[in-house]
């Protein structure tokens, strides 16, 4: 079983192009969003123009992976599955697919959703909608078969034509098996984690059951081609969870259980019916991929948290360039910039300040402030030393140095709070 | 996808470790730190001398009230004996690790003898240096356990099986205790009963100069001198093998997840190959548990990082504000200047 990867190498132009067929309403815009994230936004994931809207969209599909653009590395949108358009011979095409009936329903509320939006209604319901082809009928026979005829049915020969555009495709997914299809399209791409949260969802769209039974039958009787393509797409899809191992399906719900919390504490409720081991085998697997997700959030926070710190050793080196510039006694320059600050301090304050003892406390402050700085630094170094060559002799010395620059840290907020007291009874 | 929140709260009760010496106490150390936030586990002081014996006045200071936690700790660990706990908030939560007492004594030996060789090259331990003398000399101690684990108000006096009775009633109280024998169980019911979620701090500390075997006589003394605490070890290895009995199928689970977790068999961790359901929920513990080390580890960097941070803003504040005093300084000093050479038409303020 080879459930996760490390994530991939970055996509170069060498990779094969992906084609994604977007039929419409079947989840397309929300594995967009999966896309720009696993593929380094917009320039690598092209959207293109709406076949079903626009008529150049496919001469924009021809030209650009004609001439393809070294960043590209996706290709998607309502697009079809041209005969014609010079795929590349390594494209690897995939596509969701969905219950007929519940596309058509979804496509039509969305439609109305929109007119709603532009401040009109639509003017006929869904099953006027279907018979007078409002909708398209067999809309994913003809995105898969790559035509799509004006004015008639789609027939038996692009049946025939989009089940074998689907035997090329790398994956094909379900709208009803999501998840699932996320994992397959993660396993097939080396994705790393596809999380995604529902995007472009119907708002006023009924259930099914709510929906009258005469529309029903009108939205079978325009879409009995795409019902055969369904079935085939599910055998298909089935077929390849199969062969995903034997707990496929436990790893999917480790994985949605996941997506719906997001990376929060796996707080999933034990399913009853289910048996423990297999219950077990997905707690862990939930709290592997929360382990996963916070070590990638500790690590960028580690990298910003460097940056930070190198930031602000350059600013005071600046800081220091300035003190010695006008310096009010010749001294000694230490390498190091925060114990140069205290030097300053210590050769100017000390005569200057009035108050002897506030003075003193200064320096002190910049040089325990100093010496924490240095142990730290020392820490951090042996720690990453003992992250490239584990030394387990070494180990204690890391430790001994932790405890120093602890109470280096003490050191510093002693002279901090002394500080205080000092100004307060300088003002009082 | 949102940071999630850690499982334990701030106000989660702190954990005292109460080190009895030569327990494996600094492993034990090591892992309680991976599990709190940086800077908020502690080494809360020793009441033994570096060369052996026992420091009452430390004890005294250890027991005064308020002195035992500051604020934001999570974590103390010392070699405590139970009665600190009056320097201890109500819901502390207590642990401690036991040793066949027989063992911890001769290594205890060993120990100081190779500490009191280091710091005097010339002057090994005299060879008739026996347990007996050492402990005489409150060097080291008989029935250290019941010791350190009884209400004894002064850990150096005479125990009896009051002390006993004391010990074995107070090691129910805690959280948690283990036993050194059976560290990776140990391990893992620390782990339940502390809902700790990094077990794989590496072992640390083992004293490598130690003798194979040792004399019997050497073995007779050290049994000798712990009539009280093997009993208590007796008893105390009964209590561990119920609570693990308790922990339920869970437990064993765990225990093979951690051992391959730390182990170089790569295959056990992946999972590969495995097609029963079991190895796979051990694979993917396994799994967890290393992802929570190498987070343990990230989060201590990055707590470093932010005191270093700390540390540098103090500095610029001071350096800046030292850099502003200087041209303001230099400010006034020009103003005077140019009202000397220009004169005001304002007659000067007083």
């Amino acid at each position: 079983m080879s459930g996760r990867r490390a994530p991939g190498p970055p996509h170069g132009s060498d990779e094969p192009l992906l084609v994604f067929l977007h039929i419409q309403k079947t989840a397309g815009m929300t594995l967009r969003k999966v896309l720009l994230r696993e593929y380094d936004g917009r320039s690598a994931v092209k959207l293109m123009p709406n076949h079903f809207a626009k008529e150049s969209s496919f001469e924009a599909v021809r030209d650009l992976v004609a001439g393809r653009p070294p960043a590209l590395r996706v290709v998607h949108g309502h697009i079809l599955f041209w005969d014609d358009v010079p795929w590349p011979e390594d494209a690897r095409f995939f596509s969701v697919l969905r219950d007929p009936v519940e596309r058509v329903i979804s496509h039509h509320y969305w439609l109305a959703d929109r007119k709603i939006e532009a401040g009109g209604r639509l003017t006929y319901g869904l099953e006027e909608g279907v018979r007078t082809a409002m909708i398209r009928d067999n809309l994913q026979t003809r995105v898969l078969s790559g035509a799509d005829p004006a004015g008639r049915m789609a027939d038996r020969e692009m049946l025939e034509r989009a089940k074998a555009n689907l035997d090329r495709c790398a994956v094909v997914g379900l709208v009803e098996r999501f998840d699932a299809t996320l994992l397959l399209l993660a396993r097939a791409f080396g994705w790393s984690q596809p999380y995604y949260r529902r995007e472009n969802v119907s708002s006023t769209r009924p259930r099914r059951e709510e929906i009258d039974v005469a529309a029903i039958a009108a939205i079978e009787e325009h879409n009995a081609l795409d019902r055969e393509l369904y079935e085939y797409a599910r055998t298909r899809f089935e077929r390849d969870c199969a062969a995903q191992g034997p707990f496929f399906e436990l790893e999917v719900d480790a994985f949605r259980r996941v997506n719906a919390n997001g990376a929060a504490a796996p707080s999933a409720k034990a399913d009853p019916e289910r048996a423990p081991l297999e219950e077990r085998f997905v707690e862990a697997r939930v709290e592997a991929l929360v382990a996963d997700e916070q070590l990638a959030t500790a690590a960028h926070e580690r990298t910003l948290l460097r940056a930070r710190a190198t930031r602000l050793t350059q600013a005071l080196e600046r800081t220091n360039t300035k003190l010695e510039a006008k310096p009010q006694r010749s001294a000694r320059v230490p390498a190091d910039p925060v114990r140069r600050a205290s030097t300053a301090l210590s050769t100017s304050s000390r005569r200057e300040e009035p108050d002897e003892l506030l003075a003193r406390n200064e320096a002190d402050r910049v040089h325990a402030t100093s010496r924490l700085v240095e142990l730290t630094q020392r820490v951090v170094e042996l720690e990453e030393e003992l992250e490239r060559n584990p030394d387990p002799a070494r180990e204690e010395e890391l430790l001994a140095l932790a405890e120093r620059a602890v109470s280096a840290r003490a050191r510093v907020e002693r002279l901090e709070a002394r500080r205080a007291e000092l100004l307060d009874a300088g003002g009082a | 996808v949102t940071e999630p929140r850690r499982k334990r709260g701030p106000s989660e009760p702190p954990i005292v470790f109460l080190h009895v010496p030569k327990t494996a106490g600094t492993t034990l150390h090591a892992v309680l730190v991976d599990n709190v936030p940086y800077g908020t586990a502690r080494s809360g002081g020793n009441v033994f001398r570096g060369r052996g014996g026992y420091d009452p006045q430390r004890l005294a200071r250890r027991r005064e009230l308020e002195r035992g936690l500051r604020a934001g700790d999570r974590v103390v660990s010392g070699h405590l004996p139970y009665t600190v706990k009056v320097a201890f908030p109500e819901d502390a939560r207590y642990v401690t690790m036991l040793r066949d007492p027989v063992d911890r004594l001769l290594s205890h030996y060993h120990a100081v003898s190779r500490r009191r060789r280091l710091k005097s090259p010339g002057d090994p331990l005299e060879p008739e240096t026996t347990i007996d003398d050492l402990i005489e000399q409150h060097v080291l101690f008989d029935n250290l356990h019941v010791r350190m684990l009884s209400d004894a108000e002064d850990p150096a006096g005479p125990v009896t099986e009051d002390h006993l009775r004391q010990a074995k009633h107070n090691l129910k109280e805690f959280t948690a205790f283990g036993l050194v024998d059976r560290f990776d169980e140990s391990l893992v019911l620390l782990g339940r009963r502390l809902g700790l979620r990094s077990l794989l701090a590496p072992s640390q500390r083992v004293n490598v100069e130690r003798p194979g075997v040792d004399e019997p006589a050497v073995v007779a003394a050290a049994r000798r001198h712990n009539e009280l605490d093997v009993k208590l070890y007796r008893y105390a290895s009964r209590l561990f093998a119920r609570a693990v009995a308790d922990e339920g199928p869970d437990f064993a689970l765990d225990l093979e997840a951690l051992r391959a977790a730390r182990g170089t068999d790569e295959l056990a961790v992946d999972g590969v190959g495995a097609d029963d359901l079991r190895s796979l929920v051990v694979a993917e513990r396994a799994r967890v548990l290393r992802r929570q080390q190498a987070l343990a580890h990230l989060r201590a960097r990055q707590g470093l990082l932010k005191r270093q941070i700390g540390g540098l803003e103090d500095a610029l504040a001071i350096a800046e504000a030292e850099l502003e005093r200087r041209r303001s300084a230099g400010a006034g000093e020009r103003g005077r200047l140019a009202r000397l050479l220009v004169p005001s038409e304002e007659p000067p303020v007083a």
